[in-house]
């Protein structure tokens, strides 16, 4: 909250809880982890495979105890192509890939990780943006955008996530951070961006200009992950609003007609 | 006793031969054509003229340009005529400022009738307005063709006056005004010029060399257009015109049109040679630019005729050969220059627009009916004018003289 | 004088035609609009800044009335608000985020008001153009203005252009009855009241910023914002120029333009010049910040910036 104080004239962010979109969040989480039907392209379970691979976060080992021998960059998915099933708490079986896979067996060592995001979410009392992001870009919750792009392959959850703690941040000297604090862990990576929206440059701010002309308002400012999906964060492609139309050279436009024009769409108001 | 010549005056205006009456008549329909177009534009606003936000200005404006270098080269002979005392010219000055005085109403109403508010007029009047002058060129137009119109009332009006009283003018009546008229002559199309010339966004007209080139084509088509003048009253009438006068305006025209052309080689030059992204304008008059050339055939017509009359004018035989062969070349350079003085000028000012779109403008019908009714305005003040100073030169209009209706009181 | 007058008698020989004049003499005289009743209020009202503290309160009320009336409503509010010491609004926008959506042309003219047009004809004014340049290139010539598709287009970068609120103005200057000039807080406005029509500032403008009013702005009752500013989005006249104000109803209350708050990716930044700790000084301190069009020496207080 420091760090908020730097910013001149904002006042922090403090959406109201939003209790409804716990029911959101459960399938958000599914997405995110690659639990929904894998999409066309890239899914989180490459993407997971090859941060494991490249990380070593995960049990390999457990299995791959010959892990040495093999020089050559694999395809995890190509080694594994027999469908794996998974019961989850609520006993639905799902067939999944292996990066799936192995995503969930870090959630099982922690057993109460399924609520625990909701819950955290309702504690904290905010919102990551990933509403706003969702209702600005007009996706809905199927939609397959929640696939982790960030880091270009470089990074996984737990770079971000608290290993232990779900409700927390993890920096990367391990001091942990709540979810209000995320842009600090952004800007871990990204410091000229955080330097700049400390002064207000980068990001968006709403509302007064000039606060002390109206102290009852507040200013605005979002946080990164209010406009940024932090798993996915380049800015998404959206259709503009219809250009300009040039206005028509009006040859031979008839003066009267364009009048009866004008009080058919009533455009005038009372007269 | 002024007020007895006022009304004789109208009524002379009113009289003449068949031909006459009915160039009046045709132009007062045409007049009243326009009129009616008119009431339609302001009823319904500029949007049923053919302009856009993209070209803003378009027929009307072109027209004013075009006819202020009419109006300065009302006074091309009063330099021979009063500098140097050239009797034979002197007579045909009256004329030329007669023309100077229709082509300062056209100006003036080209200006009226483009305007958006013109209840607001007096907006521009002080003290109840507020006059920005002297820093925007707009109102320097405004106080310089006022001026010049009040200069060339002045001049020929008393000269008339006197003459029909028969009574010898004081020269110190007139004569400073003559001298001031000069100088106002080559400032009102200066002022036009810079009008343009001042418009740093606009790098077609943001050149030194506009108001050269004004100067140099409204020398060119105003002497011109007086010349047909006189060649009509010298037809139609006993108006007293030598020969000389007509030699010494063809002179004129002969060279302000090859300065004109050498001008605009040098523009030309400059724009192409360079090609530096101010060339888009001229690109788009002269070639056509991304698939728009609406105006590359009149500009191309305007060079063409103007080369052809500049040669037909060099050549001495031509000035003998019959009235038509006389009077052919000077019509094609006034043509010419309407054109490149005109829409020439204004159109590619305007296109690209300063963020780089292309828009072609096309004039509306009721915008063609307005400038063709200011024009008939103008050519009637011009026709009403010149027929009452011939009734006064030949001596038909004389205070002493019993009109012929003899209805008049004294 | 008398001799101008003498002309036009003289024109109007034929007793036929004579008539015609006149019908349309009378037919011209019912200005500006067939929708539009002569006012005389309205006609001899003063410039702006002519304007005491309680004529202007009179002619605020007398707007109020004649908006709520023309749109049918009855909360209209035309506010005159002054500008505050020490201010002077700039504008930066950031070249490297903005994606060229349009969302800052739609929000624009529904804050201020402007004639929505018909958009088959396209003469809805939009204060805002948004040029889709090619990277590598400032040149506005090689600019799409007409781009439909998904936006940020391969290969593109977007530039939305609207009043610069010059310094030293070339549209202030060409005004041949100070119909527009800069406030003190450096806003460049017009007096609709005041405008006569004639467009030469717009042919001056190096932004091509200010629109004119070609036909009687038509607005729908219920698109209206009745929160307006008399120097801002009160509802124009047929015939008169207008332009972007930076919102001067929304600024001079302490508020942002509304382009600014609308922007998805936070492009737009809004702020006081002579404030050290403004944003718009934290950007000139740190971006490479340009102006569009410098050569023209218009001295403007909108900047564009790269990341």
């Amino acid at each position: 909250m420091e760090h908020l104080g730097n910013a001149r004239r904002l006042s922090p962010i403090l959406h109201g809880t939003k209790p409804a979109a716990s029911g959101l969040w459960i399938p958000l989480i599914l997405m995110t982890l690659g639990m929904a039907a894998p999409a066309a392209g890239l899914t989180t379970s490459d993407r997971l495979a090859v941060i494991s691979d490249q990380l070593g976060y995960y049990p390999c080992m457990d299995c791959h105890g010959d892990q040495a021998t093999y020089t050559q960059p694999r395809i995890l998915e190509e080694e594994h192509v027999e469908p794996l099933l998974y019961t989850d708490t609520e006993g639905v079986v799902h067939q999944v890939t292996f990066g799936e896979r192995l995503a969930i067996s870090q959630l099982i060592a922690e057993p109460k990780a399924w609520d625990l995001r909701s819950e955290m979410l309702a504690k904290v009392g905010l919102s990551i943006g990933i509403r706003e992001y969702m209702e600005f870009n007009g996706l809905s919750e199927e939609d397959s955008v929640w696939v982790l792009t960030h880091g270009g392959g470089n990074i996984w959850c737990l770079n971000c996530h608290d290993i232990e703690d779900r409700n927390k941040l993890v920096k990367l000297n391990g001091e942990k951070l709540t979810f209000n604090q995320s842009q600090l862990l952004c800007g871990e990576c990204h410091g000229p961006a955080l330097h700049d929206w400390e002064l207000g440059i980068h990001g968006k701010t709403t509302g007064y200009w000039n606060l002390a002309m109206d102290s009852g308002d507040v200013s605005i400012r979002k946080l990164c992950v209010e406009c940024h999906n932090p798993h996915a964060p380049a800015f998404a492609s959206m259709q503009a609003l219809p250009p300009p139309v040039s206005r028509i050279p009006r040859r031979g436009v008839d003066a009267p007609e364009t009048a009866a024009e004008d009080r058919e769409n009533g455009g005038h108001g009372h007269e | 006793m002024y007020l007895t010549f006022v009304f004789r005056s109208i009524r002379g205006m009113l009289r003449g031969g068949p031909a006459y009456r009915s160039w009046v008549f045709l132009l007062a329909c045409i007049a009243g054509f326009g009129a009616l177009a008119y009431s339609r534009q302001a009823q319904h606003g500029l949007g049923i003229t053919g302009m856009t936000d993209e070209v803003s200005w378009g027929l009307y404006i072109a027209n004013f340009t075009f006819l202020v270098g009419i109006a300065a080269a009302g006074v091309m002979m009063v330099i021979p005529g009063y500098l140097y005392h050239h009797k034979e010219i002197k007579g045909a000055v009256l004329l030329g400022e007669i023309v100077a005085i229709g082509a300062l109403i056209m100006c003036l109403l080209f200006v009226v009738v483009d305007l958006g508010r013109p209840d607001r007029m007096w907006h521009m009047i002080p003290p109840f307005g507020r006059f920005h002058f002297p820093v925007s060129m707009l109102s320097w137009d405004v106080v310089v063709l006022n001026g010049y119109l009040l200069l060339n009332l002045h001049v020929p009006g008393y000269l008339l006056y006197k003459k029909y009283r028969g009574e010898k003018p004081a020269s110190w009546l007139y004569l400073p005004f003559v001298y001031i008229s000069i100088i106002w002559a080559v400032s009102i199309h200066t002022v036009t010029a810079f009008l343009y010339t001042g418009l740093a966004g606009k790098p077609f007209w943001n050149a030194a060399i506009l108001a050269p080139r004004f100067i140099a084509s409204a020398f060119c088509a105003g002497p011109a257009f007086i010349i047909l003048v006189l060649e009509i009253v010298k037809r139609r009438t006993a108006f007293p015109l030598g020969d000389r006068v007509i030699g010494f305006l063809r002179m004129v025209v002969l060279i302000a049109g090859l300065i004109n052309i050498f001008l605009l080689i040098s523009e030309v030059f400059t724009e192409f040679y360079a090609h530096s992204a101010h060339v888009a304008s001229a690109q788009y008059l002269f070639f056509g630019l991304h698939g728009h050339n609406q105006l590359v055939p009149f500009i191309w017509t305007s060079i063409t005729l103007n080369v052809t009359a500049l040669l037909a004018l060099m050549s001495r035989q031509l000035e003998h050969r019959g009235t038509l062969l006389r009077v052919i070349p000077l019509v094609m350079l006034i043509v010419a220059i309407w054109i490149e003085k005109g829409m020439g000028l204004v159109i590619p000012g305007f296109t690209p627009t300063p963020l780089g779109e292309i828009l072609e403008y096309h004039p509306t019908a009721n915008e063609i009916a307005v400038t063709a009714g200011v024009w008939a305005i103008g050519l009637l003040v011009m026709t009403v004018l010149i027929k009452h100073a011939v009734d006064i030169e030949t001596g038909v209009l004389r205070q002493n003289k019993a009109p012929a209706g003899g209805l008049v009181r004294p | 004088m008398s001799r101008k007058a003498r002309f036009k008698e003289g024109s109007c020989g034929r007793r036929g035609f004579l008539k015609l004049l006149t019908v349309t003499a009378v037919g011209a005289m019912a200005l500006p609009s067939e929708s539009e009743a002569f006012d005389l209020d309205a006609f001899i009202q003063r410039h702006f800044k002519e304007l005491d503290k309680e004529a202007l309160a009179k002619t605020l009320r007398r707007l109020e009335e004649k908006y709520d009336h023309d749109y049918g409503r009855d909360d209209f509010k035309v506010r005159a608000d002054g500008p505050q010491p020490g201010v002077h609004y700039a504008y930066a926008l950031n070249l490297s985020k903005c994606i060229g959506c349009r969302r800052c042309v739609q929000a624009c003219v529904e804050e201020n008001n402007q004639h929505r047009g018909d958009p088959e004809r396209g003469d809805r004014i939009d204060y805002i153009r948004v040029l889709e340049m090619e990277k590598g290139s400032l040149n506005v010539e090689k600019s799409e203005h007409f781009y439909d598709h998904e936006v940020p287009a391969e290969g593109k970068y977007y530039m939305p252009v609207q009043c610069h609120h010059c310094n030293d103005a070339p549209c202030v200057k060409a005004c041949p009855v100070e119909a527009t000039w800069q406030e003190p807080d450096g806003i460049v406005v017009v007096d609709y009241n005041w405008c006569i029509g004639c467009r030469y500032c717009a042919a001056a403008c190096p932004y091509w910023a200010r629109k004119f009013n070609w036909v009687k702005p038509r607005i729908p009752s219920e698109e209206i914002n009745p929160d307006t500013h008399y120097l801002g989005n009160r509802p124009r006249y047929q015939g008169v120029m207008e332009k972007c104000t930076f919102c001067i109803n929304r600024v001079r209350r302490g508020l942002n333009p509304a382009c600014h708050d609308i922007c998805p990716t936070g492009s737009r930044k809004f702020g006081n010049l002579l404030d050290e700790n403004s944003v718009i000084r934290q950007i000139i301190a740190t971006k490479r910040v340009f102006i569009l069009k410098e050569e023209v020496g218009t001295d403007p207080s909108f900047y564009y910036f790269f990341d």
